[in-house]
C-alpha cells in the first residue's frame, strides 16, 4: 500500500521531500564530515555566508583557497560561484597584505555591487597577522563590510561548528555595532527571531510549522536566520523581543542581551543531554519549547492552548497510523541522541527489543566522548526504554556479525538505523524491514509536532512495502568498525583519526 | 570572421580564480600514480578540499591523507606530524610511492620537510619511496605546480635499472600531460592507447595515470608524447637526462585531430602510419554522423563559448570550429602551459576572443555579452549556463556533478560519437516554451 497516496501528504505540516534532500543525504554519506576528513573553518563560514542575499565573500588568501572552497562540503553538488580572493603570493607573506585587501575590497565592490562584503581570513592571512578589522574603517566603499578572522578556529567539538559560529558572531556583532540601543526601532514586543536554521536546501519548508505555531501564539516572526537574509534583515534582529537560539552563550547573543535586552529561548539549554528525551523533539519536547516561549512573553496560557491544540491535531493524524505500528517491535541503532527512533517508542507504541549503541556513527567525534559519557548514554537509553515499557537487549559497539546475530535472535519487525551509520540496505539485505533514514534527514532541523507524524508515516511505509533485498551496494566489502564504509575508506578514517586526534 | 586574438592579462588586487594553486596542480600529478599516495602537510581544509575534488567524481579512489595540523602547530611547527602521517600511510596502505606536499601554513612556519623526507627515507620501517614536493599555494599557480611536480618524477627514473633491461623499446611512447581526474579520463586513456596500438605503437608509461614502476621505467620509451603541451617541462628534462625525444600534439578531439595525433606520433618514430586502421575508424565515425546529419546541419554556425585548460580547451575549439562549424565566440583558457603562446599563434582566427587565466567574474561577463547558444566547461560554469539559459556540456576540470562510468571517451575516433551525443542531446532534450 502506498501510504503517501492516502491523503497523508499535503495535510498539515508534512514534509515534502525534494530531489535536493537526497543530494544532501548523498553528500553527508561521503566520509568527509569527520570520518576520513574534516571540512575546514572556511567551508563552515561560507555555508552561512552563502545564505545571505546580495553578499559577496572575499577570501583574504591565496587563490587555491578560493578555488577549492568553491566546493562546500555540505553542498558539494552546488558550487559557490562567486569566490573572489586577494590572491596572496609569497611577497605578501613577508610584507603583509593589508593594502592589497583594501584595494581588493574596492575592486569587489565595483564588480559585484553587493550590499555586504564579507571578508574571511585564511591560514595565510591569519599567520601574516594583517590587522584586517581596520578595513572596516578605512575602506571607502558604499556597502557594509564584515571581517571574520578565523584564527585559532579548531573544529574539535561535536556541536560547536566553529567556522559557523565565528562567522555568525562577526556578522551580527559588526552589523549591529552602529545600531544604537536607543534608536527608534519600531521594536515589537510580540515578535520573535528564529535563528536556528541549518542552511540546508529548502529551509523555508522546514520552518513552516514552527512559524505557524509562533503566529498562533499571537506573536510575529521578525526574521529567520540565516535564510536569504539581507543586511537590513540582520540589522532588524534587535527589533524582536526574544530569539530562539541553539545556545545563548555566543558573543552575538550576549551583545543582543546587553545592548538591546534580548531574551532567549534555547533549544539546547544547560544541562545538556541529560536524557534521551532532551531537546525540542517529540510532542513533549515541542510542548516544552512552546511553553518556554510563552513564559518569555508572559503568554503561558495562550502557549498552553496552542500546544494542546496543535498536539491534538497531530495526534489525531498520528492515530491513523498507530494501528499498523502499535505493539510492533523495533531494533534501534542509537547514539547520544534519541531522535526519530525515540518517537516510535514514546509516541507510536512500538517496543524496543534490541538497542544497538554505536558512537562512531557519522564522524570520528566519538574520540571526544569519554567512556563515562558512553556509559551514561547507555543508562539514559535504559531509563528511556524502561519508562515506555521496553526492556531491550543492549549491544554496545558490536561488530556487524554480532549485530546480525542479535537481530536474528530478536527478530524485530523494524530496524531503525541512525543516519550515516550502518545503512538501511544492509539490514534489508539481511531480511529486516528497515526505516530509511535518508527520508527523515530533515528531522533534526525541523521544529514542530508533525515531525512525529512523518516518522510514523516512514515507519509504516517501511513496514508495508516490500523490502529491497538485492542492493547492488551489498557487492562491496564493508568494514567491521566503521559501518557503511568499505575497508578502504575505513582505513582512511583510521588514518585520519590517528593524525587528527592521536598524534600530539 | 575572426578578429585579432585578445590576450588578456591584467594585474588585479582581487581575483576570482579559474584555476587553483600549485598544491592542486601537484596533487593532480601525484594522485595519478595509481599505487601511490599523497600526504598533505596541512590543516584539514586543504585536505578535505582535495579529497572532495577527487571523491565527488570517483567515490572509490581518493588516496590523500594529511598530517593533521592544528592551529597551535602554526606556532610550534609540526614536522613530527608529517613524519607520523607518512609512517601511518605507509603502514596502512603500503603504497609504492608517497608524495609529501606542504600547504601554505607550514611553509610560513618554516617546517623543514626536506629533513622529514630524509628521515622517512632512512626509516627502515617505511617501505614506500618518498618525495617531498614544496607545494605551498602562495608560491605558484596550479599549472606551474603541475609542471614542476611532473618534472620532479624524473628523479625516480632510471633507464638502466628501473626494469632491469636498460634498453629503449622501439615504437613505444610515454603519454605526458594526461590527468586521471578529468571528465571521462579513464575512457579517454583507453581510447588513446587503443589508437596507438592500432597504428602499431605501444604505450609505455602514462604520466600520470600509471603505477610507480612504469613511471620509473619511462625512459625505456622511444618517444614522449606531450598532450596539448601539458608536462613539457618533464619532456625537456627527460630529453636532457635520458635522450628521450618528445613531440607536442593536440589532445585528440575530433577526427582530424586524432588522425593528426597518430600521424605526428608515427612521424616522430620514423614509422609509417597505418592508413587502413585510420580509414576504418573514419568509416565508423561516418556511420554516427549519418545518424544525426540533420541535427548537425541545423546546428552548423551555432555560437559557443569554451572554458577549459590549454590542452583540452584549445583542442575542443579546433574540433568544434573545423568539424562542426561552430562559431567559437569566447575561449577562456583556465590554465596556461609553457607552449600556450605558440599554440595561440597557430590557432589564430578560431576563436573571436581568447581570455587567458581570466577572473571568473570578468569571464562570465564576456561570455554573457558574447551571446552564445552553448557552453562547454566544468561544474563551476553551471550557473553561467543557467543564467544564460543555454546548455552546458561538461568536459573540463573540475567536473564533479557528472559521473562517467562507461567506456565512452571524448578523445579519439570513438570520442566523436560521444561528442555528438552530448551536443545534440543537450539541445534536443531541453524544454522549450511553445
Amino acid at each position: 500500500m502506498d501510504v503517501e497516496k492516502q491523503g497523508m501528504t499535503n495535510n498539515g505540516f508534512n514534509y515534502t521531500l525534494s530531489p535536493e534532500d537526497f543530494m544532501v543525504s548523498s553528500i553527508w554519506s561521503l566520509p568527509i564530515h569527520g570520518r576520513a576528513a574534516l571540512g575546514g573553518k572556511i567551508s563552515c563560514a561560507t555555508t552561512i555566508a552563502t545564505s545571505l542575499k546580495n553578499t559577496v565573500v572575499l577570501l583574504h588568501g591565496p587563490i587555491g583557497c578560493a578555488y577549492q572552497r568553491r566546493i562546500n562540503p555540505c553542498r558539494g553538488w552546488n558550487p559557490i560561484y562567486d569566490m573572489p580572493c586577494t590572491a596572496l603570493s609569497e611577497a605578501e607573506t613577508v610584507y603583509g597584505a593589508y593594502d592589497r585587501l583594501l584595494g581588493a575590497i574596492t575592486e569587489v565592490y565595483v564588480k559585484y555591487k553587493p550590499e555586504l562584503i564579507l571578508v574571511i581570513s585564511t591560514d595565510v592571512s591569519d599567520q601574516i597577522g594583517d590587522y584586517m578589522d581596520a578595513v572596516r574603517e578605512e575602506s571607502q566603499v558604499p556597502c557594509e563590510i564584515v571581517v571574520s578572522t578565523l584564527v585559532s578556529c579548531e573544529q574539535d567539538s561535536v556541536f560547536a561548528k566553529r567556522g559557523v559560529s565565528i562567522l555568525r558572531n562577526a556578522l551580527i556583532t559588526q552589523l549591529l555595532e552602529n545600531v544604537d540601543a536607543d534608536a527608534e526601532f519600531d521594536s515589537d514586543d510580540k515578535s520573535l527571531n528564529i535563528t536556528t536554521l541549518a542552511q540546508l536546501p529548502d529551509d523555508g519548508q522546514r520552518c513552516r510549522e514552527f512559524v505557524s505555531l509562533v503566529r498562533d501564539m499571537g506573536l510575529h516572526v521578525n526574521g529567520l536566520y540565516f535564510y536569504n537574509n539581507t543586511v537590513d534583515d540582520v540589522k532588524k534582529l534587535p527589533r524582536a523581543f526574544a530569539s530562539v537560539v541553539q545556545y545563548a552563550t555566543e558573543p552575538w547573543t550576549e551583545l543582543l542581551d546587553k545592548k538591546y535586552g534580548m531574551k532567549y529561548v534555547e533549544l539546547a539549554p544547560e544541562p545538556r543531554y541529560t536524557s534521551i528525551e532532551y531537546g525540542p523533539y517529540g510532542f513533549d519536547g515541542m510542548d516544552r519549547l512552546l511553553m518556554d516561549i510563552g513564559e518569555v512573553y508572559g503568554i503561558e496560557g495562550r502557549a498552553e492552548e496552542v500546544a494542546a491544540q496543535s498536539r491534538r491535531i497531530a495526534e489525531e493524524t498520528l492515530a491513523r497510523h498507530l494501528p499498523v505500528l502499535k505493539g510492533k517491535t523495533v531494533s534501534i541503532v542509537g547514539s547520544y541522541t534519541g531522535g526519530y527512533a525515540a518517537d516510535l517508542v514514546r509516541h507510536c507504541g512500538m517496543k524496543c527489543e534490541l538497542l544497538v549503541l554505536k558512537f562512531r556513527t557519522g564522524t570520528n567525534f566519538d574520540m571526544l566522548l569519554s567512556e563515562d559519557a558512553k556509559k551514561r548514554t547507555e543508562e539514559m537509553w535504559c531509563d528511556f526504554c524502561s519508562k515506555y515499557g521496553s526492556d531491550p537487549e543492549i549491544l554496545v559497539e558490536p561488530t556487524q556479525e554480532e549485530e546480525l546475530k542479535a537481530l536474528k535472535r530478536t527478530k524485530p519487525d523494524l530496524v531503525v538505523p541512525s543516519f550515516a551509520s550502518t545503512p538501511a540496505w544492509w539490514y534489508e539485505n539481511n531480511g529486516f524491514k528497515t526505516l530509511v533514514s535518508n527520508r527523515l534527514f530533515g528531522y533534526f532541523f525541523r521544529l514542530g509536532y508533525w515531525t512525529v507524524v512523518d516518522v510514523a508515516i516512514e515507519a509504516r511505509r517501511a513496514l508495508e512495502k516490500p523490502q529491497s533485498s538485492k542492493s547492488l551496494l551489498s557487492m562491496l566489502e564493508y568494514d567491521d568498525e566503521y559501518g557503511g564504509l568499505t575497508r578502504y575508506w575505513a582505513d582512511s578514517a583510521r588514518v585520519f583519526r590517528h593524525v587528527w586526534y592521536e598524534v600530539v | 570572421m575572426a578578429e585579432e586574438i585578445e590576450y588578456m592579462e591584467k594585474e588585479h588586487l582581487s581575483k576570482d580564480p579559474t584555476q587553483g594553486c600549485q598544491l592542486i596542480g601537484a596533487f593532480r600529478v601525484f594522485h595519478g600514480i595509481k599505487d601511490g599516495y599523497v600526504v598533505l602537510h596541512s590543516p584539514p581544509g586543504c585536505h578535505s578540499g582535495m579529497m572532495l575534488l577527487r571523491t565527488l567524481c570517483d567515490n572509490a579512489d581518493s588516496r590523500v591523507a594529511f598530517s593533521g595540523i592544528h592551529p597551535r602547530d602554526f606556532i610550534y611547527g609540526a614536522e613530527h606530524k608529517a613524519l607520523a602521517a607518512l609512517k601511518k600511510v605507509d603502514e596502512t596502505f603500503k603504497p609504492a610511492f608517497i608524495a609529501l606536499l606542504d600547504a601554505c601554513a607550514p611553509a610560513i612556519v618554516g617546517d623543514d620537510l626536506d629533513a622529514v623526507e630524509v628521515k622517512a627515507r632512512e626509516d627502515v620501517e617505511i617501505k614506500s619511496k618518498i618525495l617531498y614536493f614544496s607545494a605551498a599555494g602562495f608560491h605558484k599557480l596550479a599549472w606551474l605546480g603541475y609542471e614542476s611536480a611532473l618534472a620532479s618524477l624524473a628523479d625516480f627514473m632510471d633507464n638502466n635499472s628501473s626494469s632491469g633491461s636498460g634498453k629503449t623499446n622501439t615504437d613505444s611512447v610515454n603519454l605526458i600531460g594526461f590527468k586521471d581526474d578529468g571528465f571521462k579520463s579513464v575512457a579517454d586513456l583507453s581510447e588513446i592507447k587503443r589508437l596507438l596500438h592500432g597504428v602499431g605503437v605501444a604505450s609505455n608509461a602514462v604520466l600520470t595515470a600509471d603505477v610507480f614502476k612504469r613511471i620509473a621505467a619511462a625512459p625505456e620509451a622511444s618517444l614522449n608524447v606531450v598532450l596539448g603541451g601539458d608536462g613539457v617541462k618533464l619532456a625537456r628534462v627527460m630529453k636532457e637526462r635520458f635522450g628521450t625525444p618528445y613531440v607536442v600534439v593536440d589532445y585528440p578531439y575530433g577526427v582530424s585531430a586524432t588522425e593528426r595525433f597518430l600521424e605526428r606520433v608515427c612521424e616522430s618514430l620514423d614509422k609509417e602510419a597505418n592508413r587502413e586502421f585510420m580509414l576504418w575508424e573514419r568509416a565508423k565515425v561516418k556511420e554516427s554522423v549519418e545518424k544525426v546529419q540533420f541535427y548537425l546541419n541545423g546546428f552548423y554556425g551555432m555560437s559557443c563559448a569554451i572554458v577549459g585548460d590549454t590542452a583540452k580547451g584549445i583542442a575542443l575549439a579546433k574540433f568544434l570550429n573545423a568539424e562542426l562549424g561552430f562559431d567559437v565566440k569566447v575561449l577562456a583558457v583556465t590554465n596556461k602551459n609553457y607552449v600556450l603562446e605558440e599554440t595561440l599563434k597557430e590557432m589564430s582566427g578560431i576563436a573571436h576572443e581568447v581570455l587567458v587565466e581570466p577572473d571568473r567574474f570578468e569571464m562570465e561577463q564576456r561570455i554573457r555579452a558574447a551571446g552564445v547558444q552553448m557552453l562547454f566547461g566544468s561544474t563551476f560554469d553551471k550557473r553561467l549556463a543557467n543564467v544564460a539559459r543555454i546548455p552546458l556540456v561538461r568536459f573540463s576540470y573540475p567536473t564533479i556533478d557528472n559521473i562517467a562510468l562507461t567506456d565512452v571517451p571524448y578523445a579519439g575516433f570513438r570520442g566523436v560519437p560521444a561528442w555528438l551525443e552530448s551536443i545534440v542531446n543537450s539541445l534536443v532534450s531541453r524544454y522549450y516554451e511553445v
